[in-house]
This record gives structure tokens, sequence and C-alpha cells, in this order.
């Protein structure tokens, strides 16, 4: 997959999980403050990077939330607290 | 936003397979560097970067573009180079959330810190109004219950 698309993906996919976090303030309730980044369900070399953020994003003292997608339609995120 | 301790920011990282970056952040001195640029009367370009001993940006504390609201200043979206001399870019989710959703996507990567602290200057002159238009939108669909302030675009 070319960096191009990668990067496109990532974009797309940050724009549907904002969205997301906006229709349902109960969820962003739940992780105010934090700094949220987004996992794909397909796309490995996207996850890795960001796995890598994740990682500096801890050590600036962020609090951070893994926002992973899902095939849920109900359920279209799953979050979790990067540790 | 933006706060540096600089203790432990060198430190390496164990199991690691990211390349080291070709510009790593430089040992900095207590210099700070701070601008404001107006873009219109509710709209501001703000950057703030650290020097080296031999007065080279060392680091980019933050590029971030404010927005009024009421009279109040709002940052909705910054770039820092906090972590090995990288770029993030920093969305913040919405008005009422000042969460944000961090990525090194779509950013410049490689290059000396003056250069991406230009680059993200550019960023922000170029695309100020997608990132507020952006930031409004989000910000109207999470005002279910509550009334949101006017945002003026210019």
């Amino acid at each position: 997959m070319s960096k191009n698309t990668i990067t496109t993906t990532n974009v797309a996919l940050s724009g549907k999980l904002m969205d997301f976090l906006v229709s349902t303030p109960e969820v962003s309730k739940k992780y105010y403050g934090y700094s949220y980044v987004v996992f794909s369900k397909d796309n490995s070399q996207l996850n890795e990077v960001n796995n890598d953020l994740v990682d500096d994003l801890k050590e600036e003292g962020k609090k951070v939330v893994k926002a992973e997608e899902t095939n849920k339609k109900n359920n279209p995120w799953e979050f979790s607290i990067a540790l | 936003m933006g706060e540096t301790s600089g203790s432990n920011r060198m430190r390496p990282k164990l199991g690691k397979t990211r390349k080291k970056n070709k510009y790593p952040a430089k040992k900095v001195s207590a210099t700070v560097k701070h601008d404001d640029f107006y873009i219109s009367e509710n709209n501001r370009l703000t950057y703030s970067y650290k020097l080296d001993v031999k007065n080279k940006i060392a680091e980019v504390t933050c590029v971030s573009l404010d927005i009024k609201i009421q009279d109040e200043w709002m940052t909705i979206v910054y770039y820092d180079s906090y972590h090995e001399g990288q770029l993030h870019r920093h969305p913040r989710i919405s008005y009422f959330d000042p969460s944000d959703a961090p990525t090194m996507f779509g950013v410049k990567r490689k290059g000396s810190q003056n250069k991406l602290l230009r680059w993200a200057i550019k960023d922000i002159e170029n695309n100020w109004l997608v990132y507020k238009q952006g930031f409004i939108k989000r910000s109207n669909i999470s005002n279910n219950n509550t009334d949101i302030p006017e945002i003026e675009l210019y």
C-alpha cells in the first residue's frame, strides 16, 4: 500500500472517529481531555505507525485512548486506555 | 499544550524498530521564541520554538491556529515536535471537547527543525479555513442540547 493511500486512509479514519465522538457525548465525556489514536480494522501498516505514535504521546505525558475500528454497525469503535 | 520537561526525551526505546530520525532534537537552551500573526480579526497563527546553544531551532514547541470565540482565544489545531524532532498534528475534537486526535500522517517528517517549523506555519496559512470549518461542523454536531456561541468564520 502506498504512503499516499495510507495517509488518505488515516485522514478519513480520523474524520470518521471525530464525527462519531461528537455525536456520542457519553463516549467523549468518558475520555474528556484524552488524545485519541485511531487503529484500522484492516490496515496493519497504518496501525504500526500509530502504535509508535501512542508511545510518543505517552512519553509526552498525555493520556491516550486507542480507538479501534470494528465491523459492528451499532458499535463502530472500541476504546481502550493506553497503559 | 506543548509543555516540555525535556528530562528523558532522548531515552532509547527498547524493542523499537522505527528508524532513527536523521534530525534528532538537540540540546536546547532556555531561549524560547514566540510570535503571533493575525490572519483576520478572529483568527491567528501562533508559533513558538526553542533555540539550541548555537541559536539554531532545536524544537518546534507549538504552531497553532487559534480562533476567537466570544472574546476568548481557543486553539483548534496545533503542531509540535516534542518527540525526537518528529512533527505531530493535534486537531481539537470540538468546542465542547478539548480532547484531540493526534496524527503523523500528512505531516512533514524529514528535515531540520527549521524546515519543519516553516512547513507547519505554511500548512496552517494554507489550510486554516479547512481546519476551522471542520471544527465548526463538529462543534455543531455535538451541540445537541447546549447553545454554542456564534463563531465568526473570518
